[in-house]
């Protein structure tokens, strides 16, 4: 099991066309659009629910939605975006 | 351009009010609501060290200062233009000191829609600002915080030509306090409000009156044909918002009252306005990438630079943060974890 959470430093808008996440700490602002956005806006739902909505908006299997949630979330946590709660 | 901010204390209140919140803060801070003179003196060091000729007071109501004439004297001592930011029911001692200054060394913007009922100015306090302005002459002219969409502007003409003021109007939009509780114009009503400036701008140039906007307008606010006829009004227009730079008693520079709780930074920091300006510019550039309108980001305007996209205490109002997490269950598809972006719960 892996936790991530929103740190309290990231703040975001929807704008048309996506969202703009602000990164405080770094002074940093990222632009999600297409799956990035989508994922981000549904990122309050459990994992498993996330996993199915992809997978229905994208119209793939949900292993493959998968995948492509996971490689988001891992760039994400790279970017500073999510960060790892131990004990979580 | 720098706001010193003299007296902490203001016997209105104005439902829109956006020093009101980091004044109440501030007051709980300081060891008086009004500047010591040898920390003006200081501030006047700083506006010299800054190459700033001009000192901006502020308040709370400023000219409430009990020193104000003194204050006054240091700043015309020291060849400063003076501005004075009052709501225009100034003490005697306030007006004589404003009035003896040479026309061309002073301007007072007077708040002509400061009162101390949410109703709006009494006929007395109405009355009390007419006189100051007739009193100050071409040293002031009048100002009006759009709060509300059926506001209305149709006094400020008669009142301009019968106190014979400068003929100027400067119109504000009321702007949310970050953690405040003000009332502010919401956007989506700056359409209509923008409508209304347009009628009153064509109103005034026939009588030879300009009007001008201060900061926090958009463009998207007023249409092509708008914007023609604020320009042959000779409007003195601008989609601007930046660290106008208010400092307080305590030393505090914040980016502005409405951003107070989120822009601030000590008055020894760096050693000039300049310095000052620039880090609280990059504090907040991130949350310049929006607007106060979800289309702004990709607007035109915002992106040649032509328009900020408004106020940006009105942009911060849109964000949000959610404490959100997410249970990975198959921790094998991601990289191992830096130690250095790890928070413990």
């Amino acid at each position: 099991m892996l936790t991530l959470a929103v740190p309290e430093f990231i703040h975001w808008v929807r704008e048309t066309g996506g969202i703009l996440v602000v990164d405080e700490s770094r002074r940093t602002a990222h632009r999600l659009a297409g799956l990035e956005a989508i994922i981000w806006d549904e990122l309050a739902r459990p994992y498993p629910e996330l996993v199915s909505r992809l997978a229905a908006l994208l119209e793939i299997p949900p292993i493959e939605a998968e995948i492509r949630l996971n490689a988001v979330l891992e760039s994400w946590r790279r970017a500073g975006l999510l960060v790892e709660v131990r004990g979580g | 351009m720098a706001n010193l901010l003299i007296s902490g204390v203001c016997n209105l209140r104005c439902p829109y009010c956006f020093a009101g919140h980091h004044l109440a803060e501030y007051r709980r801070r300081a060891d008086s609501p009004f500047i010591a003179l040898d920390i003006f003196e200081d501030r006047l060091d700083f506006l010299d060290r800054s190459g700033i000729n001009e000192i901006r007071l502020i308040g709370g109501e400023p000219t409430l200062h009990p020193q104000f004439p003194e204050i006054i004297r240091r700043a015309a001592q020291r060849g400063k233009h003076i501005v004075v930011f009052s709501h225009g029911l100034m003490p005697e001692r306030a007006a004589a000191s404003l009035e003896a200054l040479p026309v061309g060394r002073c301007t007072v913007l007077v708040n002509t829609n400061a009162a101390r009922s949410p109703d709006g100015p009494s006929p007395k306090e109405h009355a009390r600002r007419l006189a100051v302005l007739r009193r100050l002459g071409a040293r002031a002219f009048p100002g009006f915080n759009i709060y509300a969409p059926d506001c209305s502007l149709d006094f400020l003409l008669p009142l301009v030509l019968e106190t014979g003021c400068r003929k100027t109007v400067r119109l504000g939009l009321a702007a949310p306090t970050a953690g405040g509780d003000n009332v502010y114009l919401h956007p989506k009503q700056y359409p209509f409000v923008g409508a209304k400036i347009v009628r009153f701008a064509r109103q005034a140039a026939r009588s030879g009156i300009r009007v001008e906007f201060d900061c926090g307008f958009v463009r998207c606010m007023f249409s092509e044909a708008d914007l023609d006829t604020l320009r042959e009004a000779g409007a003195d227009v601008g989609w601007r918002c930046s660290p106008v730079l208010d400092i307080d008693v305590t030393g505090q520079a914040v980016h502005c009252f409405p951003l107070a709780n989120l822009a601030a930074l000590p008055l020894d920091h760096a050693g000039t306005a300049g310095a000052l300006r620039d880090e609280l510019a990059a504090r907040m550039q991130p949350y310049r990438a929006a607007g106060i309108y979800k289309t702004c980001s990709t607007c035109r305007c915002k992106q040649n630079g032509e328009c900020t996209g408004g106020c940006l205490a009105a942009t911060m109002r849109r964000f949000r943060h959610e404490p959100i997490r997410i249970v990975v269950p198959q921790a094998e598809t991601r990289a191992p974890a830096d130690a250095s972006d790890v928070i413990m719960a």
